[in-house]
């Protein structure tokens, strides 16, 4: 089957919002009856530009992801809402992010006011970055930051109705 | 006659050949989707609610980048009046080599400009504050097929151009196993180039969308040298692979530069970052000198008519005719045209077809002791494409057909009464077929030259 990149697209998100529903009506049993929070959240991707500026220092910008190519360091930014009006618990938001395939996670970049990041290997453990060992040559050491797999931040205040917050991470195009 | 002229020239010519190993191209395709991927859990009042989910995706943009790289250290040896347009087919002609590199993430075409650039000094090369360049009369660009540094006729690849802009036949892979290609830039040297005289060529590669048809801008607000059009630097359009050029490094070598291929002319400027281009500069020096060699034949007499050679001049009917027992002297000339510097080391190699052949070389060019008449002086001529134009006299009077080899040390031309013939050089002709003279210098002006005699074999 030959699919146009248009198609891929559509069929990539047709998918995605499948997942949703179908999640949406398996766990419809649990929902609190009473409960009217609804946390949305949104997605956007930047380009990190290196420039130097009149006085001749370098300095950093966010541009448009309008021309990515390899060697390009990207940031993602995920925005989430309580567009409800109850209150979300605290400790309870809990964001997950695999790192996009061809990309490599860049070191200390994770961000999160008011977030414990944690990071995983696998995609399914998470813990904090001194907790994260692999074996080289039959030592174990520290996993470097190249070898995540996934982010993870745990949101600690409450969320309360209208209020909202970001998390953000860099990544680099390989 | 050329090909003759060109193994000489190499005895006297040094040839610096050296090997480049391709860059690395790295990368994403372009064209690839990248998809990330967010989920939210969270909950009201303990009681756990629907999970939320959202993604962004964007399509890898072409990043456009090629790499040329002179691959010879040092100015390349090249002879005098170095020629390829008239004396097919050439061997291992001296060229200068080029590796250009595909560091695109994608597969792509590639055109050439190819700028002769004088004299100019090249960085890191050998160079003479002083030199004159050479003049060019052609240039030839070819794929290096066979990967040996040396341009070979019917063998390496010759690239056709339009108008001045050469084209690879097919896009350049990204692979890193095969993203390179060697390409020789072969000069056809100014007759007017004397010892010491520098070429340098540029070979500036541009990125195109198709063969022969070069990018003009990218979607990043980028042009190429030339170009009419207005910059664009377009949003990102996740389904639309776009173009990025991605040569960041510009050359900080001023002989390298830019190339215009939509006027299709050099710029005259420095090769520029992201205009989607590369350029580097290698060159030819002119090491040797314009040593020419060439033969000349003559039956001096026929057995069976008993004619003997007369005269020059026009045909008397009673010329001796090359049939078995007629003797024929061979006459190789030699002349360096130089105007400045002398060749060292001549040596004259010339096969006879002993025993087995048509001919064979006698202890004496007059086996029968018949009475024969030498010429007294033979005009030979240097250049049978333009007969006529590069001729010397040789003076025969001291030559006896009774001689097995006799040569002349180089002298003042016309080289005419020469009196300093020296004895018989030659191998033992019932042994070895060879003719092997070795004349030594010959200073630049001068001529020399060599007789023998052979019979035409009487058994077949």
């Amino acid at each position: 089957m030959t699919l146009s990149i248009k198609d891929q697209l559509t069929r990539s998100l047709s998918r995605g919002a499948g997942a949703v529903r179908l999640f949406v009506l398996f766990s419809g049993l649990v929902l609190s009856a009473h409960a009217t929070a609804e946390v949305t959240l949104e997605n956007s991707v930047q380009k990190v530009e290196t420039f130097v500026n009149e006085s001749g220092e370098t300095e950093r910008r966010l541009l448009d992801a309008d021309s990515v190519v390899p060697g390009d360091e990207l940031r993602y930014t995920i925005q989430f809402t309580n567009n409800g009006s109850d209150v979300v618990d605290a400790n309870s938001v809990v964001i997950t992010n695999p790192i996009p395939e061809n990309t490599e996670y860049l070191d200390d970049t994770a961000f999160g006011s008011g977030t414990v990041i944690v990071y995983s290997l696998d995609g399914e453990a998470f813990a904090a970055p001194e907790a994260l060992t692999v074996m080289d040559q039959g030592v174990e050491v520290s996993a470097s930051a190249k070898e995540y797999r996934a982010i993870r931040w745990i949101f600690e205040p409450e969320l309360k109705p209208g209020e909202s917050s970001h998390v953000s991470f860099n990544v680099r195009l390989k | 006659m050329h090909y003759f002229t060109r193994l000489t020239r190499l005895l006297v010519a040094g040839l610096g050949l050296t090997l480049a190993l391709p860059a690395l191209a790295v990368g994403t395709d372009a064209g690839l989707l990248i998809t990330n991927d967010v989920t939210l859990n969270y909950q009201v009042n303990g009681g756990v609610q629907p999970e939320q989910s959202d993604s962004v995706t964007f399509v890898v943009d072409r990043k456009l980048e090629l790499l040329v790289a002179a691959a010879d250290a040092d100015w390349v040896s090249v002879p005098i009046n170095q020629e390829f347009t008239d004396t097919p087919p050439l061997s291992s002609v001296p060229a200068l080599n080029f590796l250009v590199s595909n560091l695109s993430n994608a597969d792509v075409d590639v055109v050439f400009g190819v700028v002769a650039q004088g004299a100019v000094a090249i960085t890191g090369f050998t160079n003479d504050p002083s030199a004159t360049d050479t003049g060019v009369d052609g240039v030839l660009v070819a794929i290096d097929s066979n990967g040996n540094n040396v341009y070979d006729e019917g063998v390496d690849a010759v690239l056709t151009p339009t108008g001045d802009t050469y084209s690879l036949p097919a896009a350049l892979s990204r692979d890193p196993a095969s993203n390179a290609v060697s390409i020789l830039v072969v000069a056809d040297i100014a007759a007017t180039a004397v010892n010491g005289d520098y070429e340098a060529f540029s070979l500036v590669a541009g990125v195109a969308s198709a063969p022969g048809d070069p990018y003009e801008r990218d979607d990043s607000g980028n042009l190429v040298p030339g170009t009419a059009l207005a910059a664009t630097n377009n949003a990102d359009d996740p389904a639309l692979e776009q173009a990025v050029f991605a040569d960041f490094f510009a050359s900080v070598d001023p002989e390298n530069i830019g190339y215009d291929f939509v006027g299709d002319a050099p710029t005259g400027s420095v090769d520029e970052i992201y205009d989607g281009q590369s350029s580097d500069t290698s060159g030819y020096a002119i090491t040797g000198v314009d040593v020419l060699i060439a033969k000349y034949a003559e039956v001096i007499y026929d057995p069976i008519s008993e004619n003997k050679y007369s005269a020059a001049g026009a045909p008397t009917g009673e010329e001796p005719k090359a049939i078995p027992g007629a003797v024929i002297m061979y006459v190789i000339g030699v002349t360096n045209l130089d105007t400045a510097f002398d060749a060292e080391g001549i040596s004259i190699v010339d096969n006879v077809p002993d025993g087995a052949g048509p001919v064979e070389l006698v202890d004496e060019g007059n086996q029968t002791g018949a009475t024969v008449n030498v010429p007294s002086q033979v005009t030979v001529d240097f250049d049978l494409t333009n007969p006529g134009t590069t001729t010397e006299d040789f003076d025969l009077s001291a030559v006896s057909d009774q001689s097995v080899i006799t040569s002349s040390s180089c002298g003042a031309v016309p080289v005419v009464g020469t009196t300093n013939f020296v004895a018989a050089v030659g191998p033992d002709p019932t042994t070895d077929p060879e003719v092997v003279v070795d004349l030594g210098t010959c200073a630049f002006g001068n001529a020399g030259f060599i007789v023998y005699f052979v019979t035409v074999e009487t058994n077949g």
